[in-house]
This record gives structure tokens, C-alpha cells and sequence, in this order.
């Protein structure tokens, strides 16, 4: 009976680990916004999470050639950089208010589709999230959370 | 007098022998010299001339020495860290005649950014697997065991390809302390990170007490850091040790 009792313990908490829930959410909500942070500082970390995704997925650059991703510190990348970080920020922060969120996930899905963007694309972007915020917080954050999470937005994306 | 008169004379005389000797000399030199002896002369000359190059050589070596440029460097960093931050948080000064800031996020990211491209001239990582920093206590309010020597000790170091600015290392803590009851020793295997825009180590808490160890380089000497316990959400220091390599 105890060992049952574990068991669905452990399963409990495996089921919680691996999506992304209201504390987790709310978690990330925070955390982003002290990674996020304004101005030029902002400009950077949206920088530096692009620069790291086309170092992991060269050929991606080819999707911006409309916005000039050949160098990320045109004006224009920029520019469509901070619109994408952006868009991400309205999502995290509506982690908590699930009709909300799926509304802004819905209107991002549109913008995406027809792009034909593979799955590792997104794989590589969250990498590198995950990466640059772990430099930017330094100590204080919760990988697993922002694991689920960015997967979680992603997954709405893609629409799958 | 008499003595004086004698001195004047065999002076003299060690003169005329001092002459003489020379035109015997001269004499001796008209003579055709052998091939070896003006061998032997070039030789001597050329040995005479490498040693000044070599001389002149070491001079300039001394002016260059990297541990001389390095000393001194730590001296400019000590005199920085007492000025006021000439950069925001989050940022990193260029420095050299052209003060600039960048983000700390494109510090050795593989992609030049100082105007002077500073960001990518010093990215080589100053810790090794294997490398052993011990640490003698400044102060201390705050650690359980209150030890007179903290050891740390690099078990592994990587990098993520795609993005280098951080490093990160998997680390042992070794704590020895002596209660009036017993000895104890202790080893903590914690993971830290590495930052080249502040040449800053940060060790997770590796217990659950939330204190974790913030060493700072001052970025020229690499054998000695200063570190802070500091408590992991408050980031308020209340423990410093010198970290001298091993």
C-alpha cells in the first residue's frame, strides 16, 4: 500500500514537472520581467537570444531575409528582434489568465503559419532563452518552470 | 726627495718599457697573422656583439613582461573598483582609450562590439578542471561551520557553443572545520557559473541554507580572487575569504 501511495506520489509530481502550471507560470511572470528589463539593456537581451538561436540553427537566418537577418544589428533586426521579444512578453505575462493567453497564442499562430518553420527552429529558440536568461538572472531562477513554459507558448505557435 | 726622484724614474722607465712593448707589438702585428687567428678574432667580436644584442633583448623583455603588465593591471583594476561605475548595471565598460559600454551579454560572444573589439580579446577561461582554489577567512557572520579555510575545487568546465559569454563549471566546496568536540570535513558539489564581462565565479547554494559564494577576479591576476558567501536571494554578502590558487 506504501509503495503504492509513493508511486502515485512520484507520478504526481512527474505530471506536475513536465507542464507548465499556475506556479510555474507565475514563477516565469516574474522572472521575465526582471530578465526582460527596458531600454538598451532590452535591446540587447533580444540580441543576444537571436544571436545565439542562428549559431545553433545557421540556415534559419534565410526566414529573415525581409527584415535583414544576415546582420543582427541592423536597424531593421532590430527592430523586428524587440517585436518578437514583444510578443513573447505578452504571452508570459498572461501565463496566469489561460483565455487570455490563448487568444494572443491564437493571433501569433496566424502570423507564423505558412512559413514553413521546423520544429528545431523553435527547439533552438528556447535553448537560447533559456540560456541568456540563466546569464542575465544569474542565481536566482527556475529552469524547469521556464523549460515548460516556453514550450508551453511555443506549442501554441506552432499548433501543435 | 730622494724617493720622489726614484718613483720619477722608474715611472719613467715603466714608460719607455711600455712603449717599447707596444712598437714590439706593432712589430708583431705587420707580421702576416695566421688564417685561425683572425678567425678566432671574428669569433670573439661576434660573441662580444650577441651578447650586447642578447643584453639590450632581456631590457626590453623586461619592459614587456607579461607578470609586470599584469601587477599593474591589477593596480589600474583596484583603482577602478574605487571609482563609481563609469557603466550601468548589466553593462560592461571597453575601457582602453575608448570608453564605451555594451551589454555584459555580448562579452566573448564571438562577436565584435567595442569599438576597440576588446569584448572579444580576453576569453580565455582562468579555471580549469582540476584547478584548486583555498580560501583564507576575512570575516564571517554567517557560515554554519565557521571554517579558517574554504577549498574549492573545479571538477569540470563547459560551454555551450552557441553561447559563450557564460561558462559553466561543476564545483566541490571542501569545508575542514574543528568544533571543541570533533573534527569534521566536509565536500559540497555544487554547479557555478562563470562571467567574462565581470570575471565573476558564482556558486549555487549547494546546501539548503540559500548561501551560496560569489568570487570576483580582477581580471589581470588569476590566481587569487576575493569571495563572498552571500545569501542567494538577498545577494547581501556575510562572509568574505581570499582565494589563492594551488
Amino acid at each position: 500500500m506504501k509503495i503504492v501511495l509513493v508511486l502515485l506520489a512520484l507520478v504526481a509530481a512527474a505530471m506536475a514537472d513536465h507542464h507548465c502550471g499556475t506556479l510555474a507560470g507565475l514563477k516565469v511572470k516574474s522572472e521575465w520581467g526582471r530578465a526582460y528589463g527596458s531600454g538598451h539593456d532590452r535591446e540587447a537581451f533580444a540580441q543576444a537570444i537571436w544571436r545565439a538561436t542562428f549559431a545553433q540553427a545557421p540556415e534559419s537566418r534565410d526566414l529573415f531575409k525581409r527584415v535583414h537577418g544576415e546582420d543582427t544589428s541592423h536597424p531593421e533586426f532590430i527592430a523586428h528582434a524587440e517585436r518578437v521579444l514583444g510578443g513573447l512578453d505578452i504571452a508570459i505575462n498572461t501565463l496566469d489568465q489561460p483565455e487570455t493567453l490563448k487568444e494572443e497564442l491564437d493571433h501569433l499562430q496566424h502570423q507564423h503559419e505558412g512559413r514553413k518553420i521546423p520544429d528545431n527552429y523553435f527547439d533552438a529558440f528556447k535553448t537560447s532563452i533559456l540560456h541568456v536568461v540563466a546569464a542575465k538572472l544569474g542565481r536566482c531562477w527556475d529552469r524547469e518552470a521556464w523549460d515548460h513554459c516556453i514550450e508551453h507558448i511555443e506549442k501554441g505557435i506552432q499548433g501543435h | 726627495i730622494r724617493q720622489a726622484d726614484t718613483m720619477k724614474s722608474l715611472r719613467l722607465l715603466l714608460a719607455a718599457l711600455a712603449v717599447v712593448t707596444a712598437v714590439l707589438a706593432d712589430h708583431h702585428e705587420e707580421k702576416p697573422e695566421s688564417h685561425d687567428d683572425i678567425i678566432d678574432k671574428l669569433v670573439e667580436r661576434t660573441n662580444k656583439i650577441t651578447s650586447n644584442v642578447f643584453h639590450i633583448e632581456s631590457l626590453l623583455d623586461d619592459r614587456l613582461d607579461e607578470k609586470r603588465i599584469r601587477r599593474a593591471g591589477s593596480l589600474v583594476a583596484r583603482v577602478e573598483a574605487l571609482e563609481e561605475d563609469s557603466c550601468e548595471d548589466h553593462d560592461h565598460q571597453c575601457g582602453g582609450d575608448d570608453p564605451q559600454c555594451i551589454s555584459e551579454l555580448f562579452v566573448c560572444d564571438g562577436h565584435k562590439d567595442c569599438r576597440n573589439g576588446e569584448d572579444e580579446k580576453d576569453c580565455t577561461l582562468p579555471t580549469k578542471a582540476g584547478d584548486k582554489f583555498v580560501g583564507d577567512v576575512v570575516y564571517d557572520h554567517c557560515t554554519k561551520r565557521r571554517p579558517d579555510h574554504i577549498t574549492l575545487v573545479v571538477e569540470s568546465v563547459s560551454t555551450a557553443a552557441f553561447f559563450t559569454p557564460i561558462v559553466d563549471l561543476h564545483v566541490h566546496v571542501e569545508i575542514e572545520s574543528e568544533t571543541d568536540e570533533d573534527e569534521s570535513e566536509v565536500s559540497l558539489p555544487s554547479d557555478a557559473i562563470y562571467s567574462f564581462a565581470d570575471h565573476e565565479l558564482t556558486v549555487h547554494a549547494p546546501e539548503d541554507d540559500g548561501l551560496g559564494l560569489v568570487g570576483n577576479f580582477d581580471g589581470h591576476n588569476f590566481d587569487r580572487f576575493v569571495g563572498h558567501i552571500v545569501h542567494t536571494i538577498s545577494n547581501q554578502p556575510c562572509a568574505e575569504f581570499i582565494f589563492h590558487r594551488k
